[in-house]
This record gives structure tokens, C-alpha cells and sequence, in this order.
């Protein structure tokens, strides 16, 4: 573990039981670490984990094993009083800016409940206020309740509310999914300038890469419940190394017209396997061009041998870059 | 608002005329206050076309039924047929009184208890508690009053000997008293709130459960916040809005549907009344009842949306 | 009269679960009354069944309260009003605060009441039929009897109560003193009341069953020269507030009357020994019965209702009463919907296919240990000698009874095991009651399998009591048989049931309660010829020779009687209290004899 390192993310494991003596391994042995400061894109298509992960990190449920250390203490061993204090510390903004705003609550309440309960009743008000005047909404709204403003907004709201608690890491889950594309670059240009003015640390999580490819400085794709691979922004970008990676690369569509007709597509066949019965070997071979027999046989570890970043594949070094 | 009032009060006229009419016209065939005298050797025919002239029910029913709408709609319920010329409305009224102060008393405790068991077995979901409580809230739903009634009293009443088993006041007591009157209200109100608890528990939990589901309260738990006030301030707080409504609406329907509740506890409220006048033919206490169960379930509809408006701020009527 | 419901009998369905659940509990109890013995009798007055425990003889203990239980609370207590009409607005009330004329002894006899100083007989010139076909009655009054506020009971309170009678708004029993052309009071001591011909039912006018004398003074306003100043439809609709008997009404609501003593009443051996008497009411049986058993009431006089043996048990103590309500299959001779006469033969016929000590046996066997079969058509064996007990007693099953009288009316029986049938049609005979009864229900599942080998058939269609008896009976659109009750009195005039004028129809206005059950002229007139016959010897000679008749004719086949039962609790009240089980004036007719057991 660094030093830099705000958060490190050892063999984070989740089964559901789903009844029956069955189990979905929703998250399987997953780790990464955080630096302080920087943003960390989390993606992979619905169903992989990745908001799993994010709330799982948090304990708003609880994992069956591995551990998370966030700010040199780790979060799974934490008694619950503890736990609620570190929660300031990390702050989760959800997708749904509808759904995830108490509707019975005015906007003052909403952001202000937080420092409430841990004591910053004195100026209460101004706090609101303050964070409030940060995310770009008029303070004057305070007393407005959810529906009365746009999906922009309310997630506007919501990143107020996190902000309110002064948190040091954020956790976006799927933030800007919900929204008009037009309202989707302002929330992404504020939690940039937010981090910017306030020395956050992001987890960003998204399922298609485009959305976070300006934001992060590393990329970590998961793949039914395990991460696929993991590096920089520009490793994985530009040398994608993962087969599944690469097929969501190319599902990102390209701005010029020309360049989109003709470039050559890796096409992503059919939905991914269901988690309660995920396939031998490796996970992805059901659905990648290239897989062997081997594949089907071997479940391939994340390292980083091959490529010089993590990547899950037997012929990661095979692949070749765009 | 009071658009949304006025165009709702609009609606309910011609409900109210159409049960008016709907009662009017099965109370006139199914029973009647001459139907008594048939067999009693005693009147003489004379007498007895006298006595149906004079109470006007030798009239054509349509007539009968314009003239008491005629008084209906001026404030006027008329007077009984069977008691002998006594106006109606102080007999309903003081009916209207005691059902009110026996729903109203069941339903406040129901709400509390029922509020209390469903957010513990929603919150405990599967545990122990929560099999029992649904266990429980199953039995207590499907036993009929009459036979949970008759239970209560020959327990409390029969053995025990701890509470009376009918009426509202101890034979003998005139005046008021507050504990005596408080004792007769004990098992009536307990046989209905019974029926009551099971139904806000059940009530309580699917809607707790489904607003443990919502996203806001992952949000009020990534505050931070303690899990009783997560439960008590977001939870249950959205949760109570369709319980509560449903037990303004209960009100409402309770104000007439306490037939059987009343008849077992010989408790002198709306459903007695009901039933007597329902036996005796005497159509227009019958009638003036029937209007103010309608009104009140229409009034409590109303507050219930009301209550859902005050409660819940996403809702405008327009 | 007689309110049934489907209430009713989910309530009795239930009680069986709710006594099983209770058993535990009870078990204990009835082992600590070990002391008492229980005794059965049959006491002599009359078709009372008593099972009670003995009386230890001491001094009845004088003051403290009474609690009954009213199973129908009157909708008002008028007694001249349609509020009279119910049972219990005399039982619960006027009993037992307005004096009468003649009155009812325990065995139901007309006796003088202390109102009077003796009864009018022939003998004593009381009784005259005067020669212009008019007829006195000379009543002397008892020169003791007084009024609460203190006034002499005289004459001029019965000429007021004759004129009330007639012109009370809403008056209804009125029969008999339309008859009456006047009151002398010139004495007050001495009512002289002239008919406009022979009355026999007198002794039922200003007492008797259901009448009593109401004092002049209650209505400041009447003058006796203009008779419709009598009209009391105003006045003691809640409430009686005047007394000329034992108890005086200390208040009447819809929850509660209250009786206290009346001080001013002159009967010695008829003073209250408790000082006050609460009447509540307890319209369902289920919480009668646990009322009693909680102790809350200490008496009730219930109708007869399913179960009621096996549920009155100790320490409640039970007085069984043979019951004023005839109940029978009557018969609608005019039913729009037969396909053949309904002859003297077919009747008769029926009548020879019933095994009615079954059928009784069925409709009330869970009410009393014995029941009685009754047999006759319009006297009850429980009110003096009228009923001859054999009328009815040659109507037991007979198959050769049945072939020989359908075979003589033309029917066939093709099929030894099929219905008779006549021009095609077969003997289907169409049968109404009370939908919801069950013990009339009852009786129908068992007589339809009693008479299939008898070869006559039932088609069931059941009614609303609503339907039944202010729709069907009056315009004789049921049958051709019905079964229901009807009441008796103990007077035997039978006029109202077999006058042949009284067959409703478009002419009279669909009035008259002969609904279908009587088109002979010769019984119709000894009906009338009974009203008539004021000495009493003669009398009993019409009434006879009217019962052969009507048991040949069987205008309605007599089933039983239904009992009522006086239930009290011995351990709580002393005194006879089970005694008037049987009495047209009910079981708390004389509470005034009843104290708190020590």
C-alpha cells in the first residue's frame, strides 16, 4: 500500500444467496487502490458488480470477505458506530437523481440532515447555502422539494448533499446515466471542477467507457464480477489488452463519421452469462473472438506480465492494438 | 384545491341520489313497518289501512321516495315510521356519536400497534417476529367479529369477569362516567381492532418494504445516519402516508359498517340502528343513515386524498 | 313479533367453536355449584317445565337491584300507538305500570285485577244481553285502587281509555271497542259499558292479554263530550310516567329503562321487594346468554332459540313456557300458482303424511327436552280449557289414510314409489317460509323426506320475512303452504283467522287476515257465533264443536307451539321467578315477588 493511496481494495467478495442454496457471486475477489486526488473509472456493462463494489466499499451492504482500507483503517472490521463516522469521509452520489431524494423532504433538509446529525447544527443554514452555491443551484431553493426541480439539478442536489458532509472521497455511481446527454457534460464538468477546488478523490462508475475517459486518470473494466483490466487512462485506451475491453471500445462511437463507417468493430454477441451460472475458465470466453480451449479450461488471472497493466486474459500480449 | 373539492362534491350527488334511491327502493321491498301488524288478530283491517294511509305507504313508491328526497335535500330526515312520529336526526345523531368515539378510539390504537408491529416485521423481514406477526395478523383478519366477539366476552366477560359484555353503560348509570363508559368501549373496540391491526400491519409492512428498497434511503444511510433514524425519519414517515390514508378512508366506511361489531355488543352506534330500522321497515332512519355513511365515506375519501397531498409533496391536484 | 336473521344463524353455527374454546374454563365452574338440586318438574300451573333449584324457604330479602335483559327493546313505549304492537313494550313496560280490568292469573285465566272489587259474571247482573241486542258490561271498581299522583282509578279513566282507543292517531287494536257505543261513569265506582251487541272477547278490553286503562288525567286536554280530544299518539312514547300498578318508570332511553316501586300502589302482597329494576337490552342471543353468564343480568325471557338447553345451564336456571306462537303449515286455497284445487281431501291427505312429533321433535328439540305436538287450529293448550288436545290427534301417518283420500279426489299413483298425479299434473305442492330460519328450514329438509313415500312432493321458495308477510301473505300470493308463526290470545275468538269476508281481496282492499285459510261458511259463523256467546258454558260448546270442524276442514296443519323460557340466575335472584314462563304477559310478570338471593 502506498502512501498516496486513499483507498486499497483487497479480495472484495459478495455472494447473494438467492435462495435455494444457490449463490451469485455478484463481486469475486476484487481489488484496486485509490490515490488521493485522483478519479478511478469503474466500468463494465449492467450486472458486473460495479455499483455492487461501490456499496459494498461504503458498507451500505455488507461483504462476505476481503477488505477495504480507506484512510488507513479498514472499513469491513469497523464497529457500526465507527463505520457511520467514516461514512463523512466517503460519499456515494447515485444514479438516479429521482428515486435516491427522500421526496417528503425539502432540499434544505435533504442537504442538511447530514451535518445535523454529526453536530454542525450552528450555521446550519449557510451550509447549506455554501454547498449549494458550489454545485451551481440558487440557495434561495432550499425550501423547494425534489420534484419541483429538472433531473440536472436533483443531481445537482445530490452532490451538494455529499459535499455537505465534507467528504474526501466521492463515489458516482452511474451519475449522469439518468440525465439528457446536454445536462450530462455540465455534472461531469462540475464534479472535475469539485475535485479540482476540493482535493476529492472519484470513483466514477459508468457503463460505457466514453463517459469516463475525459475524467479519470485510471480505468478499471469489470467483467462479471471480476475486474478484466486495469490501468491508466491511456493504457487503456490506447492499448487495450483485454478482448472485452477492446469490444467496448469499439461499441464507443467515434465523432467523425468516416472513421466510424470504416473502422473495423468488435462486435459483443449476445447479453453476458448469467452470474449464477458463470462460465468455466474464463469468464468471457462464451462471447470472445478469440478464444481457445484453454480459455474454457483455465481461468486466467489479472496480471500484469504481459502488457505492463492488470489484464485477465491468456493472450493479452496477442491482441493487437489499434 | 377547492376546484378539486367542488368538482369531487360535484361527482357525489348522483351517487348519493342513486344509493338513496337503491335503499329506498330493496328497504321497501324486503321489510316495511306494516309487515308487523299482519298477524297480530287484534287490528282490525281499518285500522290497519288507516295506519298505512296515515304513515303515506299506500302512496306509489316513487312518490313516497320524492317527498322524502323533497325533505332530504332541505335538512329535513323526517320522522320514524315506527317510533311513533319521533324525529330522526337526534336518533342518528346520537348513533353517529357513539360509533364515531368507538371507530375513531379502535382506529388510533390500531394505527399504533399496526404501525409498530409492521415496521419491525418489514425491518426484520423472515425473522421469527415477522413470521409471527403475519401468522398472527392472518388469524386475526380471517375470525369474523362475531365469532372473536363472542370469544372476547366469554374470556374478559364470562370468566375473568373483568369487563362488561355489552352496551356502553353499566345498567343502572345515568349521567356520565368516564371509566364506566371506557370499559364498555374496551371489548367492542378490541373485536374491531383486531380486524384493524392486522390490516395496518400488513399494510405497514409491504410499504415499509418497499421504502427500504428506495434509493433515498441508501442515501440517508450513506449520511451516516444512525439506522433508528433512517427507519423512523425516512422510512417509516413515507411509509405511514398509505396507511394513514387508508385509515381516514376506514373512518369513513366504519361510520356504517359496524353491523355486526354492534349487534354482538349491543353497542347503540349506526350499525344497530341499521339493523333495527332494517327490520322494522323504517325507511326513513334507514335512509338517513345510509346518506350519512355515503357522506362520510365521501368526505373521508376526500380528506384521505387531502391527507396524501399534505403528505406526500410531489402530489398538486389540479 | 318475531325478528329472524341470517345473522342469527351464523352467530349459532359459531357458538359451537366458541364454546369448545371456552370448555376449559367452564369446566371448573360447575363443579363448585356440587351443593345445589337441580330439580325437573312440571309444575301444575300449566305448561311451565321448571328446572330449578329448590327454594330453601327462608325470607325473601328485601331492596338492592335488579338487572333483566330485554330481547327486543321497544321502539317506543305508547301503549295505543303501533309501539304496542311489539311483545315487548308490554312485557318490559306497560306490565308492569298500568293497571287493567280483567287480568290474567298465571295459568293465563281471566281473573278480576285489584283494579277491580269483583268480576262481572251473569250471576252477579255484571254480564247482561239486553233485549234490544245491545250488551252492558258493569264493572265495579275497587274503591282502593289509585293512580301514582295520588288520583282514584274510576270510571272515567275507562271511558277515557275506551275513547283513546278508537281515536289515538295511529291507533291499531282497536278491535272490540269499536263495538262499545258507551261509558257510563256517572258513577266513578261503577263503569257501565254498552256494546252494540253481544262482546264474549271482553275480558281483553282494558286489560287481559295486551290492554290496560290509561288515566284521564294524562291528557289535561280531553274532553269526554268531544271524543277526539282522547288522542294520546304524543304522550309516553318514552316512557311511561304514570303508575297504577307495582313498579313506576324512574326512566326510559333506547339503552336503558329504570323501574323504582310506586309507592301508592295498594296491592299488599303485589309490593316490590327489591327498590329498583334496570332493563337493558340484549337483541342478541349469543351475548344474552354470556350476560347472564357473566352475571350482568340476572334474568332474561328469551324466545326459544337453537341450542338453548345444552347453553342454559348452571347457574343459570331455566323456566320453559309452552309459548304463545302457533307454528303450523297454513294453507292458501287461493295460491296463484296451483295446478289443482287445494281440496278438503288433499288437505287432509297432508295432514295423514306428517309425523308432526318428528317434525316438533326437529324444530325445537334443541329448545326443550319433550316437545309437544300441537293440536290445535287456533287455541294454545296453555291459556284455559279452549283447546281440545285430541282435535288434531287423528292426523298421525297413515298411508291407507292418504291413497283412500287422494284416490277419492282423483289423484293417481302411477309409480307405487312416484307422486300422485292428477290430469297430468303431479302433487308438487309449493312451500314458503322465512329464508334465514333455521329452525324452519330445518323443518322443511325433514318433511320433504317424510312425505316422498307418501308420494307428495315440495317445491321450496323461500322469503325475506318482509317479503313473506307484508308482500305475499296479505294478497295471498304464496303457497299453496306456508309455514310461520301465529299468535294466540287466550281469549278463543277466532274471528280475525276465519271470517270469510276477511279473505283479502281487490274489493277490501287486500285488509282481513283470512289470508286463504278458511272459505267455510259454517266455520265463519261459529267464529262469529263464539264472540257472541258471553256465557261461558255455551261457549266452550261453540268452541268444541268449531274445533271438529276446523279438524275436518284443516284450514292449516297446527305444528307446535314455540316456547319462550324465563333464564335467570339462581345463584344471584330468589323468589318465583321461573312461574310465568308461560304468561301472555311474559316472564317478568311478577317481578315484584323476586328479591336477591342472600
Amino acid at each position: 500500500m502506498s502512501e498516496d493511496d486513499i483507498l486499497v481494495v483487497e479480495n472484495l467478495t459478495k455472494n447473494f444467496d438467492v435462495g435455494r442454496g444457490q449463490m451469485v457471486r455478484a463481486v469475486d475477489d476484487v481489488s484496486f487502490s485509490v490515490k488521493r486526488g485522483e478519479t478511478l473509472g469503474l466500468v463494465g456493462e449492467s450486472g458486473c458488480g460495479k455499483s455492487t463494489t461501490a456499496r459494498l466499499i461504503l458498507r451500505l451492504i455488507e461483504a462476505t470477505s476481503g477488505s477495504v482500507m480507506f484512510e488507513e483503517q479498514d472499513l469491513l472490521k469497523l464497529p457500526t458506530n465507527e463505520m457511520r463516522r467514516l461514512r463523512r469521509r466517503a460519499q456515494i452520489v447515485f444514479q438516479d437523481p429521482y428515486a435516491s431524494l427522500n421526496p417528503r423532504m425539502t432540499v434544505r433538509d435533504i442537504i442538511g440532515e447530514g451535518p445535523l446529525v454529526w453536530g454542525m447544527k450552528a450555521n446550519l443554514d449557510d451550509r447549506v447555502a455554501e454547498v449549494m452555491t458550489r454545485v451551481g443551484l440558487n440557495p434561495d431553493w432550499a425550501k423547494r422539494y425534489p420534484h419541483e426541480f429538472s433531473g440536472g439539478q436533483r443531481q445537482r442536489i445530490g452532490i451538494a448533499r455529499a459535499l455537505a458532509l465534507d467528504p474526501t472521497l466521492i463515489i458516482c455511481d452511474e451519475p449522469v446515466s439518468a440525465l439528457d446527454v446536454s445536462v450530462q457534460a455540465q455534472i461531469l464538468n462540475l464534479l472535475t471542477d469539485l475535485q479540482d477546488e476540493l482535493d476529492l478523490t472519484l470513483i466514477f462508475i459508468a457503463h460505457d467507457l466514453s463517459v469516463v475517459r475525459h475524467i479519470s486518470d485510471r480505468v478499471a473494466v469489470m467483467y462479471l464480477g471480476r475486474i478484466a483490466e486495469l490501468g491508466t487512462r491511456d493504457e487503456v485506451y490506447e492499448r487495450p489488452s483485454h478482448p472485452y475491453t477492446r469490444a467496448l471500445l469499439s461499441a464507443v462511437p467515434i465523432p467523425d463519421p468516416v472513421t466510424e463507417r470504416n473502422r473495423a468493430r468488435t462486435m459483443l454477441e449476445g447479453d453476458p452469462p448469467s452470474p449464477l451460472n458463470p462460465p468455466s475458465g474464463c469468464r468471457f470466453h462464451p462471447r470472445c473472438p478469440i478464444a481457445q480451449q484453454v480459455c474454457s479450461e483455465v481461468e486466467p488471472v489479472l496480471g500484469s506480465e504481459a502488457v505492463g497493466h492488470p489484464v485477465a486474459c491468456h493472450f493479452a500480449e496477442a491482441i493487437p492494438q489499434v | 384545491m377547492l376546484r378539486y373539492i367542488l368538482r369531487r362534491i360535484a361527482v357525489t350527488i348522483p351517487i348519493l341520489l342513486g344509493i338513496s334511491l337503491l335503499i329506498f327502493v330493496s328497504a321497501r321491498q324486503i321489510s316495511s313497518p306494516e309487515g308487523q301488524l299482519t298477524l297480530n288478530p287484534r287490528i282490525p283491517p281499518e285500522a290497519k289501512a288507516a295506519y298505512i294511509e296515515a304513515l303515506g305507504l299506500d302512496r306509489p313508491w316513487y312518490e313516497q321516495y320524492l317527498t322524502w328526497l323533497g325533505n332530504f335535500v332541505t335538512g329535513d330526515f323526517g320522522v320514524s315510521l315506527v317510533k311513533n312520529g319521533q324525529e330522526v336526526w337526534p336518533i342518528v345523531q346520537s348513533a353517529l356519536a357513539n360509533t364515531l368515539l368507538l371507530a375513531v378510539v379502535s382506529i388510533a390504537i390500531s394505527l399504533l400497534l399496526g404501525v409498530i408491529l409492521g415496521t419491525v416485521a418489514a425491518v426484520r423481514r423472515n425473522s421469527i417476529f415477522d413470521i409471527v406477526a403475519t401468522f398472527g395478523a392472518f388469524v386475526a383478519f380471517s375470525v369474523p367479529v362475531f365469532l372473536s366477539g363472542l370469544l372476547l366476552q366469554l374470556i374478559f366477560s364470562v370468566q375473568l369477569g373483568w369487563l362488561p359484555t355489552a352496551g356502553i353503560y353499566s345498567p343502572g348509570q345515568q349521567g356520565f362516567d368516564l371509566v364506566d363508559r371506557v370499559e364498555h368501549l374496551v371489548l367492542p373496540g378490541t373485536a374491531l381492532a383486531l380486524q384493524l391491526i392486522a390490516v395496518y400491519s400488513r399494510f405497514m409492512r409491504a410499504s415499509m418494504l418497499e421504502v427500504l428498497e428506495a434509493d433515498y434511503i441508501r442515501t440517508a444511510r450513506s449520511k451516516g445516519l444512525s439506522e433508528l433514524r433512517v427507519i423512523s425519519q425516512h422510512g417509516v414517515r413515507t411509509a405511514l402516508i398509505p396507511v394513514v390514508t387508508r385509515a381516514a378512508i376506514d373512518i369513513g366506511l366504519i361510520v356504517g359498517g359496524l353491523i355486526v361489531t354492534e349487534r354482538v355488543f349491543q353497542y347503540p352506534g349506526m350499525g344497530l340502528l341499521f339493523l333495527d330500522s332494517l327490520f322494522a321497515g323504517d325507511y326513513p332512519i334507514l335512509l338517513a343513515v345510509t346518506m350519512i355513511v355515503v357522506l362520510s365515506v365521501f368526505i373521508m375519501n376526500l380528506v384521505a386524498d387531502l391527507l396524501y397531498a399534505v403528505l406526500d409533496p410531489r402530489i398538486r391536484f389540479a | 313479533m318475531i325478528r329472524e336473521s341470517k345473522l342469527i344463524r351464523l352467530l349459532s353455527l359459531v357458538f359451537a367453536f366458541a364454546l369448545v374454546a371456552a370448555a376449559c374454563g367452564s369446566d371448573g365452574e360447575e363443579s363448585s355449584d356440587a351443593g345445589t338440586t337441580e330439580t325437573t318438574a312440571a309444575s301444575d300451573d300449566g305448561g311451565t317445565e321448571t328446572t330449578a333449584a329448590s327454594d330453601d324457604g327462608g325470607e325473601p330479602m328485601a331492596g338492592g337491584e335488579i338487572v333483566l335483559g330485554v330481547e327486543q327493546w321497544p321502539e317506543c313505549t305508547n301503549p295505543v300507538t303501533s309501539c304496542a304492537n311489539a311483545s315487548w313494550t308490554q312485557w318490559s313496560s306497560t306490565t308492569h305500570v298500568l293497571p287493567r280490568l280483567m287480568e290474567l292469573d298465571v295459568a293465563n285465566t281471566h281473573v278480576a285485577s285489584p283494579a277491580l272489587a269483583d268480576a262481572p259474571t251473569v250471576d252477579n247482573g255484571g254480564i247482561a244481553a239486553n233485549d234490544d241486542g245491545t250488551f252492558t258490561l258493569t264493572f265495579n271498581m275497587n274503591p282502593d285502587a289509585v293512580w301514582s299522583d295520588g288520583n282514584p282509578i274510576t270510571s272515567t279513566d275507562v271511558k277515557f281509555t275506551w275513547q283513546a282507543k278508537v281515536n289515538t292517531t295511529g291507533t291499531l287494536q282497536t278491535a272490540g271497542y269499536e263495538k262499545i257505543v258507551d261509558v257510563d261513569d256517572s258513577d266513578p265506582l261503577v263503569a257501565v259499558i254498552t256494546f252494540s251487541e253481544n262482546y264474549a272477547p271482553w275480558p281483553d278490553l282494558f286489560g287481559g292479554t295486551t290492554d290496560f286503562l290509561y288515566p284521564a288525567a294524562s291528557l289535561p286536554t280531553w274532553d269526554p263530550a268531544d271524543p277526539s280530544t282522547a288522542d294520546m299518539a304524543d304522550i309516553w312514547n318514552e316512557g311511561i310516567t304514570i303508575s297504577g300498578g307495582p313498579w313506576i318508570t324512574e326512566s326510559w332511553t333506547t339503552e336503558q329503562h329504570i323501574l323504582v316501586p310506586n309507592a301508592s300502589y295498594w296491592v299488599e302482597d303485589r309490593m316490590p321487594l327489591v327498590d329498583r329494576v334496570v332493563m337493558v337490552p340484549r337483541e342478541d342471543s349469543d351475548t344474552e346468554v354470556a350476560s347472564l353468564q357473566s352475571g350482568e343480568i340476572f334474568a332474561a325471557f328469551p324466545q326459544g332459540f337453537p341450542g338453548a338447553k345444552d347453553r342454559l345451564v348452571s347457574p343459570i336456571e331455566t323456566s320453559v313456557g309452552l309459548g304463545t306462537f302457533m307454528e303450523g303449515l297454513w294453507v292458501n286455497q287461493l295460491a296463484p300458482g296451483r295446478n289443482f284445487e287445494i281440496t278438503q281431501n288433499l288437505r287432509q291427505a297432508v295432514a295423514y303424511s306428517l309425523d308432526r312429533q318428528a317434525i316438533a321433535d326437529a324444530a325445537i328439540g334443541t329448545i326443550v327436552d319433550s316437545p309437544t305436538v300441537l293440536n290445535c287450529t287456533g287455541w294454545n293448550p296453555s291459556f284455559g280449557d279452549w283447546c281440545d288436545d285430541t282435535d288434531y290427534a287423528k292426523y298421525v301417518q297413515d298411508q291407507a289414510k292418504v291413497d283412500e283420500l287422494l284416490t277419492a279426489d282423483g289423484w293417481t299413483r302411477p309409480d307405487a314409489n312416484g307422486l300422485w298425479q292428477k290430469d297430468g299434473q303431479d302433487l308438487v305442492l309449493q312451500w314458503n317460509t322465512v329464508a334465514g330460519n333455521l329452525r324452519r328450514e330445518n323443518v322443511q329438509a325433514v318433511v320433504v323426506e317424510m312425505t316422498r313415500p307418501f308420494g307428495i312432493g315440495w317445491e321450496i321458495i323461500n322469503y325475506d320475512a318482509g317479503e313473506l308477510f307484508s308482500n305475499r301473505l296479505p294478497t295471498l300470493d304464496y303457497g299453496p303452504v306456508a309455514l310461520f308463526a301465529n299468535s294466540t290470545s287466550p281469549d278463543p275468538s277466532v274471528v280475525a283467522l276465519y271470517d270469510i269476508d276477511g279473505v283479502p281481496s281487490e274489493e277490501n282492499g287486500f285488509s282481513g287476515q283470512n289470508n286463504g285459510w278458511n272459505f267455510d261458511q259454517n266455520i265463519s259463523d261459529l267464529a262469529f257465533a263464539i264472540d257472541l256467546e258471553v256465557d261461558p258454558v255455551a261457549r266452550l260448546e261453540l268452541v268444541r264443536e268449531a274445533g271438529d270442524a276446523l279438524s275436518e276442514y284443516v284450514p292449516w296443519i297446527p305444528l307446535y307451539l314455540l316456547p319462550n323460557i324465563t333464564a335467570w340466575r339462581g345463584d344471584i335472584l330468589a323468589g318465583p321467578v321461573g312461574d310465568y314462563a308461560n304468561s301472555a304477559n311474559g316472564g317478568f310478570a311478577n317481578m315484584y315477588d323476586w328479591s336477591l338471593a342472600g
